[in-house]
């Protein structure tokens, strides 16, 4: 795993210097995010989010490639009305599981199609999630905040609308590769991710 | 403006407003006063339930009140709370017995009331006209910026202590079960609420009726 990370940045960070070299169009998109709970993340809070929202830039290195840095919030909730046992202690009572994730990730984009039409690319993000999980029971409230290591792999179109201005919608599958739940037990932030919005392209 | 320029500040108007949004609606911050409510137990994972089968209860609930405050506590539960306890200790297979000597296990019920006074402020001085306007020769009159609010969360205990546990260093003898009912106190509903977390209490600690 800690090859893989450092094969990662190495590469995005050789790409970031090759864009110094070029000098070509940067992009920045702004979008409202839908997210679906996978995997660990959904035995925690099984609902889906709708509070999302994201930025990113991206900067052209080389025709039909970008590097970029993205960051964003997406906001898990579901109220339960459960019993929970840690030990010898059994709570009862309405819980209010919050997850707040933001994502903080260099990326590297490859796209197609030809120049003026539709667009679909690929890519891959890698970096960290700012992990807020909260458990609150009747007046009771516990929190941990971590920072986990993560990659998000992307799939996406963007369809110009005007000069310079598009929309964009993409899919992310976002992927800590670290993290515990609020007992300690081993527990990776999983979710998917569904984002619309507009990107502007500037010369 | 260009129009790419135009889109931009559309887009971070819109970011903006998405800011706005996701804070303001932040979920879950809606809590009715039965939301509150919370039933815990814990018990010693050292004692064999299976060997308790006689207990004892006083005829009372324990009013836990700070030395010299009022005990403005309502006894009007009190009767129904021990009532409730017994029917459930009954159904778990324990016979009640009068002499606390002789029973394997005590149990205690105790009550706790504590009142909260917050101030909540709204931040800013919008409405603020706190300054000397000498032209009309007087105050303008303040206008506050909070609210002074208060509440009260009730708590209600019951104890199970093995009376045949000694202590060795001095300490209290932990209790072998403890079950706590906790929520904000509110006069209207409290009977109903109490007789759900009671039952919720012994619903989740099932295994102190193990081997009977």
């Amino acid at each position: 795993m800690k090859l893989f990370r450092t094969l990662m940045l190495a590469g995005l960070t050789l790409a970031c210097t090759q864009s110094v070299a070029h000098a070509q169009n940067w992009y920045g998109m702004a979008t409202w995010n839908i997210s679906f709970p996978a995997e660990d993340t959904k035995k925690f809070v099984d609902e889906t989010s709708f509070r999302g929202f994201g930025l990113d830039f991206r900067k052209e290195f080389k025709p039909m490639t970008t590097v970029g840095i993205m960051g964003s919030w997406e906001v898990f909730h579901e109220r339960r009305n459960d019993t929970t046992s840690v030990g010898q202690v059994t709570f009862t009572g309405s819980q209010d599981r919050y997850i707040n994730s933001f994502p903080i990730m260099l990326g590297l984009h490859k796209y197609f199609g030809a120049a003026g039409g539709t667009h679909p690319y690929i890519g891959l993000n890698a970096g960290g999630f700012v992990l807020i999980q909260t458990l609150r029971i009747g007046l009771a409230e516990f929190e941990d905040t971590t920072w986990e290591w993560g990659i998000m792999p992307e799939v996406g179109f963007i369809m110009p609308i005007d000069r310079g201005s598009s929309f964009v919608v993409n899919a992310r599958y976002s992927m800590a590769l670290t993290g515990e739940d609020l007992e300690g037990n081993d527990s990776q932030l999983t979710y998917w991710g569904v984002r619309v919005g507009f990107c502007w392209e500037q010369y | 403006m260009s129009l790419t320029r135009r889109y931009f500040l559309l887009g971070a108007a819109i970011l903006l407003l998405a800011v706005a949004l996701l804070v303001s609606c932040y979920p879950g911050d809606e809590l009715t006063v039965s939301d509150t409510d919370t039933v815990v137990t814990a018990f010693d994972k050292n004692n064999d339930f299976a060997t308790d089968n006689t207990y004892a209860m006083p005829d009372t609930v324990m009013h836990l009140v700070s030395e010299g405050d009022n005990d403005d506590i309502t006894r009007k539960y009190d009767a129904s709370i021990l009532s409730q306890i017994a029917s459930h200790m009954d159904a778990l297979g324990y016979t009640r017995v009068v002499d606390p000597a002789i029973a394997d296990v005590h149990v205690l019920t105790a009550v706790n009331v504590r009142d909260y006074t917050g101030y909540a402020y709204y931040g800013g001085y919008w409405g603020y006209w706190g300054g000397y306007y000498g032209g009309w020769g007087g105050w303008y009159p303040y206008y506050p910026t909070g609210v002074t609010y208060s509440y009260s969360i009730g708590t209600v205990f019951i104890l199970m202590v093995d009376p045949h546990k000694t202590a060795t260093d001095g300490k209290p003898v932990p209790p072998i079960w403890i079950a706590g009912l906790n929520g904000l106190a509110d006069k209207s509903t409290n009977s109903n609420r109490l007789t759900k977390g009671i039952d919720q209490a012994f619903a989740q600690s099932q295994y102190l009726g193990e081997g009977k």
